[in-house]
């Protein structure tokens, strides 16, 4: 078992290294095929180490070696997969494993292909070490290296000023809240004297309540960075700047979710403070909502779905922050087929329309691209949440544990917001591929994808239809070994059955309505533009704005200020001195160093004299 | 009573001796000077009771060593006033000044008196030359030895430095 | 008188046979070379065996303890630095086979002062005596003179006879301080000088002092103390590059040995005063060698100062009286050891035996400009032996140079510590300026070959074998310092 976790951890290393050492030469197809089936040997691992931990129930657990051994400090270098951790390492390679496949065919044209599969390679390494490792340091690590991956894959066309730019913000936004997070792990270790899982969440009995909550709120800042969590949350939108793949990998399906997983994975910590659970929840709901509102009017495909996303962390988020981490857990994988199949399919449709994203100048592409529509369709309704797709599962039950819980706001602002992920899923899928051909207007001719990345991506396709009803039974069974299990039950089935006829009939509504709305559409009608609503969200309710106003200019000008005044004229100003000084004193110490036989004795004498003066005074001083 | 006169006539011609061996510019004198130093020198050995090192003092010092002076100062113009390169008199006379009153004022301070007896001497009541050799041949056997090294040493370094021609041109090695 | 008797096995014969080979294997070069004249190859080829037999003999002496009437001391800290002292001639001696003649290995005599040598450094490390202190450290020297002035150069003559010189003067000085302090416990032997003095409760501090002035001043001499340090870069510069590399090392750790038996004790006299002295003359060695280090224009002389700075560094140890820092001086001199003869070995490698590459310098700073362009293998060698040298990690002295900040700290000396973090910043100033010189200017030469002129395999072998060691330190820092820690301890320090 431990050499399939070190097969499920390494391989993906070891195609990142393979494609990178040949990153600097032009496109090879071995670049991409080994890291390629590298992963699906990680995924082979992955599943058979899932397999052992359904059938036994305990965890395989590995210490590398001694890592960091500083005085007290001891952190061992240490994996494990547990329940929760199989969960995480299955949804991971499968997603990334179809994904490398499908880049194979997405970035066929591009000039860094090797060194795009280095880097997404080396992405999914560094989310197996987040998921795997067994301490918070480990954690913190594999958080800082996906983020790096992502700082690279986003910038990975750096060529273009956009993309560079949405690199570092993503890269500077989350940076603010790892800090937030290394204080919570250095709380942690300072009053726990550990960062190991099983050693911190043995002891939290022994934290006081305030530390307690210092010590969630700073870890959940820092999961708030990394899911895009209002406030900081632009940077998710920004980042569709990079290829698709990476939209669907890193930020649909896997990085996003690490706050999540964090929350999930920290659940004994966040147990006794059901305030800052509380707190989450809300967020959660209002990230939501916000993010779904956003997404209602955009005019760029990628940045829907990537709304989506944000409003999906949040459904997460509020399951996580009402306790039902199994929960949270459990639309973390659903959402990860669905999301990323989208991804893909979106990713397609650039393709064909010659990286057009806006789905006012398509339409009507269902017949050029029959199994693209399919897919997306079938992703679009998971999202939606339809009887029998996974998102209706994983959905539902994040809308019955609000009520059970009689969080009746929390479950209102929810199912509100499952209407408009209705509405905006199929404005999309209605404005893409059907009505009319407006891309004709533009002279596009599009073509569909090669048929082994519809292939990759069918088994997504697969696991969206099928993850919902086939797996909750036993995923409940296995991982509430580990999570709390509260089952979440509507006691009276009228109740229940309202809720859920009610919710499909209303998620329903908006499917037609979307439909009936955009189906027509002949091209994008520009009286909207001056409505109010239309302005606050197309701009994000100006909070890019306020940002860049508030935080950023403010920010810049006591930079330059710095750098003029304090660096320059003061520090700069110092250092030279000191330079300059020491460089001085050397010239004249030179001087002294003639080669003169007869002054070296001497000096050799004076050196003798001096000290002998010196231990007579010292001895005089001493008595 | 008489040791103490001897002691302190025999002090007082030392360092005049020397005194005359580092001021004089004259290397003859220089060199008369420090022989006569090492044949008062060895006085002192006489009245420690230690005849042997006093007639060692007296054939390898004031015997051999400067015999090789005196042979080595005949390569030299003996007669040429030698000039020392000194930048500061004043610095110079203050560093000496201040080293030998310092030496002499710690040496002279009256703890050194009772302290100044040999721990380990093997065989208290025979003579000084016995002790000498028993010493020798026994413990410091390995010192002794090694002595023998150095001198070999030095003496093959005279030797090949003394052949050996500086700054020949040389030709790049066949290998 | 009766007859003298004694046991052989009490001798402990033991504790000599490694000098009694290295001895051996001079003397046999020399007779040999009475018969007939042989080639550099052979004379390497039985110095090396010599050497490698004596390592061997090293390991041999397993019942650690005194020998022959007590005068050999061959405890923990002479075996390691035996081994170092041997380690370090081990890596020297190929470096005699240039691809130029160089007139000195055509004598014989240069392999026999050269075992000669090493036989008087390991006396002078394997004792407590001081006399026996005295004729080790002199023959070393002695040998050492002759080897320098065997250069074939009048500027190696003249430092020879600067080094032959200020060495007679520090002999004088040893002899004083070892004649007051016989004068004040009547013994020659460090061990019950010590009993002596701690017995009567450091009655005598003024005259002890004064003894302690001389010994630092003799001592300071060989280990380039400040101010005792000044042949250091002319020495050097005379010397041929490997020499000067071998100077830098195993004299010192030799001087150290010494250094440590003597002052350990004193140093740790209540009233702290040598200890504070040992303290002024370990910052003001490390601080001025770098300062001095700063403003050389010769990669030599540069190379010469920042070796008295690193003497320097090491000198902390034995003020700080800690088995940490004991250990750390161990082995931080190992490191040093192989860095620094890498270093002095590129020198080597690049000389030309007539021609002077500029009128004042062999090897000044322009000479490796653009270095990476023409001849890149020897340029990154160089570059790890200086990033080695500038104390930064992974490299060797790195590892060096953190144990000792952490013992200066772990023993509260938390200025002391400082110090030596601002001076192992200033370092790497110097040592990077290479590194720029060699990496960021444009070329002076058109032709690589300047740089390994004078290699060959020996030599070539001899460079790969001390980088491996600087790179790979971060893989043999634990074993080496385990195995300096049980000898050190073993041996009371």
């Amino acid at each position: 078992m431990e050499n399939l976790l070190y097969t499920a951890l390494f391989a993906p290393l070891v195609g990142s290294i393979f494609a990178g050492v040949l990153g600097g030469r032009s496109k090879m197809m071995i670049a991409g095929l080994v890291p390629s089936i590298l992963l699906l040997v990680s995924l082979a691992a992955s599943l058979v180490l899932l397999g052992h931990v359904l059938s036994t129930g305990t965890a395989v657990a590995v210490t590398m070696f001694d890592w960091i051994n500083i005085g007290n400090f001891n952190v061992a270098f240490g994996f494990q997969v547990d329940q929760v951790t199989a969960v995480m390492i299955c949804v991971v390679t499968v997603v990334s494993a179809m994904v490398h496949i499908y880049s194979i065919g997405y970035m066929d044209h591009d000039k860094g292909f090797n060194r795009f599969f280095s880097y997404l390679s080396l992405f999914v390494f560094s989310m197996m070490f987040l998921v795997m490792s067994d301490n918070f340091l480990g954690l913190f690590v594999g958080w800082e290296g996906v983020g790096v991956c992502s700082y690279l894959l986003v910038g990975f066309w750096y060529h273009k000023r956009s993309a560079s730019w949405a690199a570092n913000e993503a890269f500077i936004m989350n940076r603010v809240a790892d800090l937030g997070m290394l204080l919570g792990i250095a709380l942690i270790y300072w009053q726990l004297g550990t960062v190991k899982y099983d050693e911190v969440f043995a002891n939290v009995d022994k934290l006081d309540m305030t530390v307690l909550l210092w010590i969630t709120g700073l870890l959940f800042v820092g999961a708030m960075g990394k899911s895009a969590q209002f406030p900081l949350h632009t940077w998710l939108a920004d980042a569709m700047e990079g290829p698709t793949p990476v939209s669907a990998l890193i930020h649909a399906a896997t990085m996003v979710t690490a706050g999540v997983y964090l929350v999930v994975r920290a659940n004994e910590l966040y147990a006794p403070v059901p305030e800052v659970g509380y707190f989450i929840a809300c967020l959660g709901a209002f990230v939501a909502m916000f993010a779904a509102s956003m997404a209602l009017v955009n005019r760029d495909m990628k940045r829907i779905i990537a709304y989506s996303t944000l409003s999906q962390l949040g459904y997460m988020f509020v399951a996580a922050g009402l306790g039902a981490y199994w929960v949270a857990l459990f639309h973390l994988m659903t959402h990860a087929f669905f999301k990323a199949l989208l991804f893909l399919g979106a990713g397609n449709v650039m393709h064909a329309m010659h990286d057009e994203l806006d789905p006012f100048k398509m339409g009507g592409l269902r017949k050029a691209m029959k199994g693209t529509f399919i897919l997306m369709t079938l992703a679009s309704v998971a999202l939606a949440g339809i009887w029998p797709l996974a998102g209706f599962f994983s959905k539902d039950l994040i809308l019955e544990v609000a009520f059970v819980e009689h969080h009746f706001i929390l479950y209102t602002v929810l199912l509100l917001t499952a209407g408009l992920t209705a509405f905006y899923s199929f404005r999309l899928v209605a404005l893409i591929f059907h009505g009319e051909e407006r891309y004709k207007l533009f002279g596009i001719h599009p073509h569909e994808a090669y048929r082994f990345m519809l292939i990759a991506m069918s088994p997504l396709a697969i696991l969206a239809v099928i993850a919902g009803f086939g797996f909750k039974g036993d995923y409940f069974a296995m991982v509430t070994q580990m999570l709390p299990a509260t089952e979440y039950h509507v006691h009276s089935p009228v109740v229940y059955w309202t809720m859920v006829f009610g919710t499909q009939i209303f998620v329903g509504l908006a499917i037609a309505y979307a439909y009936i709305k955009y189906v027509k559409v002949k091209a994008f009608d520009p009286a909207i533009e001056s409505n109010f609503f239309y302005k606050l969200l197309i701009n994000q309710y100006y909070i890019p704005a306020l940002y860049e106003k508030f935080i950023t200019v403010p920010y810049a000008k006591l930079s330059r200020f710095a750098w003029k005044q304090i660096d320059q004229r003061i520090v700069d100003a110092i250092v030279d001195l000191i330079a300059t000084s020491i460089y001085k004193l050397g010239e004249v110490s030179k001087r002294m160093h003639t080669g003169n036989l007869s002054t070296m004795l001497r000096l050799m004498t004076l050196g003798f004299v001096i000290v002998l003066v010196i231990a007579l005074a010292l001895q005089m001083m001493a008595k | 009573m008489f040791e103490a006169i001897a002691f302190y006539v025999f002090s007082a011609l030392t360092i005049v001796m020397f005194y005359v061996t580092v001021t004089t510019n004259n290397a003859l004198y220089a060199l008369s000077a420090l022989a006569a130093g090492m044949i008062f020198i060895s006085g002192f050995f006489f009245l420690l009771d230690a005849d042997f090192l006093g007639v060692i003092q007296l054939i390898v010092y004031s015997g051999a060593v400067m015999a090789m002076y005196a042979f080595g100062m005949m390569f030299f113009d003996s007669t040429k006033v030698v000039k020392e390169k000194t930048h500061s008199a004043r610095n110079v006379f203050i560093l000496t000044a201040l080293s030998a009153i310092i030496i002499v004022a710690i040496l002279t301070a009256p703890v050194i008196a009772d302290n100044a007896q040999a721990l380990f001497q093997p065989f208290a009541d025979k003579g000084n030359v016995e002790n000498l050799g028993y010493v020798l041949f026994t413990k410091y056997l390995i010192p002794f030895e090694l002595a023998a090294v150095m001198l070999l040493v030095a003496m093959i370094a005279g030797i090949v430095l003394a052949s050996k021609k500086m700054d020949i041109p040389l030709e790049k090695d066949a290998q | 008188m009766e007859p003298v008797k004694f046991d052989l096995v009490a001798l402990n014969l033991n504790t000599i046979m490694p000098m009694l080979i290295t001895l051996g294997g001079a003397l046999f070069i020399l007779i040999i070379d009475l018969f007939k004249k042989l080639d550099k190859q052979f004379y390497v080829t039985v110095s090396m065996a010599t050497m490698l037999l004596a390592i061997y003999a090293i390991f041999q002496i397993n019942s650690a303890g005194r020998g022959f009437f007590d005068v050999m001391l061959v405890d923990g800290v002479a075996v390691i630095s035996q081994l170092i002292i041997l380690g370090a001639s081990v890596l020297f001696m190929p470096l005699a086979l240039t691809g130029f003649r160089f007139r000195e290995f055509k004598f014989a005599e240069y392999f026999a002062f050269f075992l000669f040598m090493i036989a008087g450094f390991q006396f002078m490390v394997s004792t407590d005596n001081l006399i026996l202190i005295f004729l080790g450290l002199e023959t070393g020297s002695l040998a050492l003179y002759a080897l320098i002035a065997m250069h074939n150069r009048q500027k190696s003559l003249e430092s020879a006879l600067k080094y032959f010189t200020m060495g007679a003067f520090a002999a004088g000085l040893f002899a004083f301080g070892s004649m007051i302090f016989y004068g004040i416990t009547g013994s020659v032997e460090i061990g019950q000088m010590k009993t002596v003095i701690e017995g009567n409760n450091f009655s005598n501090m003024p005259l002890i002092l004064l003894g302690t002035a001389f010994m630092i001043a003799a001592l300071g001499f060989k280990l380039s103390i400040v101010p005792f340090h000044t042949w250091t870069p002319d020495v050097y510069e005379g010397a041929s590059a490997p020499l000067a590399g071998y100077m830098s090392i195993v004299p010192k750790i030799a001087g150290f040995v010494v250094a440590l038996r003597f002052f350990d004790f004193l140093a740790m006299a209540d009233d702290g005063v040598v200890q504070t002295l040992l303290w002024i003359a370990a910052v003001a060695t490390m601080t001025i060698g770098n300062i001095l280090a700063l403003v050389q224009d010769g990669v030599k002389r540069m190379l010469a100062y920042s070796s008295v700075s690193h003497a320097g560094f090491v000198m902390t140890a034995i003020l700080m009286g800690t088995t940490q820092a004991h250990v750390g001086m161990f082995l931080y001199w190992t490191l040093f050891l192989f860095t620094n003869l890498g270093a002095f070995a590129m020198l080597w490698i690049s000389r030309h035996p007539s021609k002077q590459f500029d009128i004042r310098y062999d090897h000044p700073f322009t000479k490796f400009s653009g270095m990476v362009k023409i001849n890149p293998v020897a340029a990154v060698m160089m570059a790890i032996f200086m990033l080695s040298l500038a104390g930064i990690p992974p490299f060797a002295v790195y590892w060096g140079k953190l144990y000792l900040i952490g013992a200066a700290i772990n023993s509260d000396h938390l200025y002391l510590a400082l110090i030596m973090a601002i001076n192992s910043a200033i370092a790497v100033y110097y040592y990077l300026k290479l590194v720029v010189f060699m990496f960021l200017k444009d070329p002076s030469q058109n032709d690589g070959t300047i740089y390994n002129m004078n290699g060959t395999f020996p030599l070539r072998l001899v460079l790969i074998v001390a980088a491996v060691f600087v790179i790979a330190s971060i893989a043999t820092i634990e074993p080496l310092s385990a195995f300096i820690q049980t000898h050190v301890v073993a041996s009371g320090f």
